[in-house]
């Protein structure tokens, strides 16, 4: 049996249902990822799973232990806020000790192990601040610190690292990556940054209106979207219709299912200068639509036969962005295009 | 040169477009308050320098038991409105904010009801002849038979009554200081209701609460229609004798009200040093 | 949680019971025939009302009272607009100092001000102790720190020197932008500010009584010197007055309402006007 299982839980707000017999289950030590646009129930069910909400039907085991229905403070679960919630008239230590200062321990334990803590989470030296004088990602490293000293059975993160600027975000999804896998803590962390999902999950569920749209490891979800949803909302994938497709590539398809096409398999190419396709793929013509720059990769808009496609190609020269209107061949790989089952 | 010039004028019409309330605040407020001031190290006759009006005012039984009156009923009236409006108030944010509104707004209408219409009501409900002790004396409830308006309790009961929606009003807004994510952080970390309250809750409203105690306690000493429209002269409180002080014919003693005038100036300056101190003490992260 | 919420709207229910009740009680005892050993009055009837507006001397004291408010808050909103004005504009080094000033008198009971005001004017060169133009001095000071308050909080959302500038770059003069600019679009504000000053000194007892108390009768003064001959008269009186309160904060609260623009959620958190000194 699962470590954490969600089980047909429903919600509803003022009638609306936000979560609709959602069903899930997470292993022991996993870091997993709920992931979803905003207004899926992803909060919602973090909040359900820490019994600050409760629940209109279903069931949650935690650790073979039933609690749904038992308040927040008996159910060895820990959470780290999107805004920190640290108590501001408490210092960094006393914030760290707070729960165990709850379970009643005595002084020099509490003492050694916020001690550990502040080291794990690299803030030694500012046991005496106030949360007030420390900078945002210093806040989430204390309420990280304070909801994992207890050693609650799961730790919920929601969108921890939202408030933060992107810089402190990457170097905080790496360090929490590193302090998961040393403690073997389990924890559910959810956001709508589907790149913050790729990098720091064991696995992921993308949520959508309430329900599980897929679930599966980093890479399963990226290169094999089950959904239109998930394909756009992963990967700015190029989504097209089967009729779309067929005109597209001139050749009859068997089912009439939606396709999906990442940008970056595409290969671009000036008109006729690499001769012909391959057996594999399929060549089309088409136009320069726009051209954006993202950093490290260009990513080229291009029309052929009334259907827009996005083609990304890494950015590895300076002056090799084409101009509107240039007339361009695309290859497309036959077993890059993915049948989407919805 | 002509630069020079317009502004200067344009100086002199500034300046003279501020005339006006200058005057006024110099003459109605800054000299008044300069001449108390004088005036209460001044003899009786006007002429000699002397301490002797702060010392009849804190040696004389008279009034030294006026001013422990008038702290006592402050400290007592502040007291019992606060600790009802702490509750009061915190039930209010608990309601839908549209419920919230419409009652404070009732709150505050309530909050102008005070000095003489107050005592007149208090009058017709409590007084000798009221509605409630005729009432009562038919009902046969004893209970209430000792009750004398005129007195120490009635008078506290009125400073309750006028002291209780501002201490609601001010202690409303301090409520939402707390976030409704410290209660859950709190909860989830093991606390329970009680121990969030104690540790995170009423630490973080407790400047807010120390600051309304303080104004309290200066409206309440301040307090003057009230008192004299209910009791007089008779019972002797530190404004009331002021008021007597300055308004008997034969009994005036001007440079002595102002020596006891600043006596009530200072307690009500104690109040607010004592609430900047007690702040600081009491919330280290607030420096 | 139900359970809780239902002790929460008791207790306010209790509360409201607690503060309205002497205002139930005096409005009853207004509109009754006789009422002194039972529990609901014998009859009803409005005579009261009638009688007390027949009164010449409470008419009289009607008088007075608009007419010494009035003059207070007409005089101190105009020189508190333009001298706000004046002073956030070109000087705001003073602007400190005007805050200060205008800020003590709420710090200052009645009676300490009572007694400077009475050493300074009831003798020498100044001698208008007793007289109606010692009380508008005195109430202009009274409200100083609501009109105060309310130009500088009108002026601030408007954010004025901008406002100015603005006007300035299409052409016109300072006085011009002053009238046809700023005034407008503060006096909704300004107004809310002077209805309050308004009730404030519709209220005021302690310096009218010491100051001109035998002379100037005003509301006030007439409910405290017949407050112990005729129960339902006062009751009258003093059920008018507040309604007229009442009336004013309404007026205010709409004004304010429509100020902000119907902005609602400006409940959370704010911070209330306090009330004068009783």
């Amino acid at each position: 049996m699962s470590y954490l299982i969600i089980d047909k839980v429903t919600k509803k707000f003022d009638g609306t249902v936000v979560l609709n017999e959602i069903s899930l289950a997470v292993e022991r030590g996993e870091l997993v990822t709920l992931l979803g646009p905003s207004g899926c129930g992803k909060s919602t069910l973090l909040r359900c799973i820490a019994g600050l909400n409760e629940v209109d039907g279903g069931r949650i085991l935690l650790n073979d232990r039933d609690i749904t229905y038992l308040a927040p403070r008996k159910r060895g679960v820990g959470m780290v806020f999107q805004s920190y919630a640290l108590f501001p008239n408490m210092t960094v230590y006393e914030n760290i000790a707070f729960g165990l200062k709850m379970q009643g321990l005595k002084g020099g334990y509490i003492a050694a192990r916020v001690k550990e803590m502040i080291d794990l989470v690299g803030l030694g030296g500012k046991e005496k601040s106030y949360p007030r004088e420390l900078s945002g990602g210093q806040q989430q490293r204390v309420a990280l610190a304070r909801s994992m000293i207890v050693e609650p059975d799961v730790l919920l993160l929601d969108e921890p690292f939202n408030a933060l600027d992107a810089k402190i975000r990457k170097m905080l999804q790496m360090e929490l990556k590193n302090i998961q896998k040393k403690s073997g803590m389990t924890m559910i962390f959810v956001t709508h940054d589907q790149e913050e999902a790729l990098t720091i999950s064991d696995r992921i569920f993308v949520i959508n209106e309430g329900r599980v749209a897929q679930s599966g490891k980093p890479l399963e979800i990226y290169s094999q979207p089950a959904s239109e949803f998930v394909a756009r909302f992963i990967g700015n994938f190029n989504v097209l219709k089967g009729e779309e497709f067929e005109r597209l590539v001139g050749e009859p398809l068997i089912s009439g299912k939606s396709l999906a096409i990442r940008p970056e398999v595409i290969k671009l190419s000036l008109n006729g200068e690499n001769g012909k396709g391959h057996n594999g793929s399929w060549r089309i013509k088409g136009k320069v639509v726009s051209v954006f720059l993202k950093g490290n990769i260009l990513r080229y808009r291009v029309r052929s036969k009334d259907c827009i496609l996005d083609v990304d190609v890494l950015n590895n020269s300076l002056d090799c962005s084409l101009n509107y209107d240039t007339s361009v061949d695309l290859v497309i790989p036959k077993d890059e295009v993915k049948v989407l089952n919805l | 040169m002509r630069a020079k010039w317009a502004h200067i004028s344009k100086n002199l019409w500034l300046t003279g477009a501020l005339f006006p309330l200058a005057v006024m605040i110099f003459g109605f407020e800054l000299l008044p308050i300069m001449g108390m001031l004088i005036d209460s190290f001044r003899t009786d006759d006007g002429n000699v320098w002397t301490l002797g009006q702060y010392i009849t005012a804190l040696k004389n039984p008279y009034y030294l038991v006026a001013i422990k009156n008038s702290l006592l009923i402050s400290l007592l009236s502040s007291f019992i409105a606060i600790v009802v409006a702490a509750f009061v108030a915190y039930f209010i944010t608990r309601l839908k904010p549209k419920s919230q509104e419409a009652v404070l707004t009732y709150v505050n209408l309530t909050a102008n009801f005070a000095g003489v219409p107050l005592a007149f009501a208090y009058i017709i409900m409590l007084g000798n002849s009221g509605l409630f002790t005729i009432l009562f004396q038919r009902w046969g409830l004893d209970i209430f038979s000792e009750f004398d308006l005129y007195s120490w309790s009635g008078l506290v009961l009125v400073y309750v009554y006028f002291q209780l929606p501002l201490a609601i009003l001010l202690l409303y807004p301090i409520y939402f200081e707390i976030k409704e994510q410290w209660r859950e952080a709190a909860h989830l970390l093991g606390a329970s209701d009680m121990q969030f309250w104690l540790q995170v809750g009423l630490p973080v409203i407790m400047p807010g609460l120390v600051g309304t105690f303080s104004i309290l306690f200066a409206n309440a000493m301040g307090a003057y229609a009230t008192a004299y429209a209910l009791v007089g002269s008779n019972y002797n409180l530190l404004s009331v004798r002021i008021g007597a002080l300055i308004s008997g014919d034969v009994y005036a003693r001007p440079h002595l009200a102002s020596a006891l005038a600043m006596l009530l100036a200072l307690s009500l300056i104690a109040a607010m040093l004592t609430n900047e101190y007690m702040m600081r003490r009491i919330r280290r992260d607030l420096k | 949680m139900k359970e809780k919420r239902t002790l929460h709207r008791f207790a306010i229910a209790l509360m409201f019971l607690y503060l309205f009740m002497p205002l139930i009680a005096t409005f009853l005892y207004s509109i009754a025939t006789d009422w002194y050993d039972t529990v609901l009055p014998k009859g009803l009837t409005l005579s009261w009302y009638v009688k007390l507006f027949q009164d010449v001397r409470f008419v009289a004291a009607l008088g007075r009272t608009l007419f010494a408010c009035s003059v207070a808050v007409g005089l101190n909103i105009a020189v508190m607009v333009v001298s706000l004005f004046i002073v956030s504009l070109y000087l705001p080094k003073l602007e400190r100092f005007l805050q200060a000033f205008a800020m003590l008198p709420y710090a200052i009971p009645g009676v300490i001000g009572a007694v400077g005001l009475i050493k300074v004017y009831s003798s020498g060169p100044l001698a208008i102790s007793g007289t109606v133009w010692l009380l508008i001095g005195a109430y202009f000071v009274v409200i100083l720190p609501y009109t105060y308050q309310g130009t500088r909080n009108s002026m601030r959302t408007v954010d004025l020197p901008q406002l100015v500038s603005a006007a300035e770059l299409l052409g016109a003069s300072k006085p011009k932008a002053f009238f046809k600019v700023v005034l407008p679009n503060i006096l909704p504000g300004v107004m809310v500010s002077a209805l309050l000053s308004f009730s404030v000194l519709f209220g005021e007892f302690v310096l009218t009584n010491f100051l001109v108390g035998g002379y100037y009768e005003t509301v006030q003064i007439y409910l405290m010197r017949r407050m112990r001959e005729s129960g339902h008269l006062s009751s009258a009186v003093v059920i008018s007055y507040y309604l007229f309160v009442f009336c004013l904060s309404w007026i205010a609260l709409k004004l304010g309402q429509n100020f902000k623009n119907g902005n609602s959620d400006n409940l959370r958190g704010k911070k209330y006007e306090l009330p004068h000194y009783r």
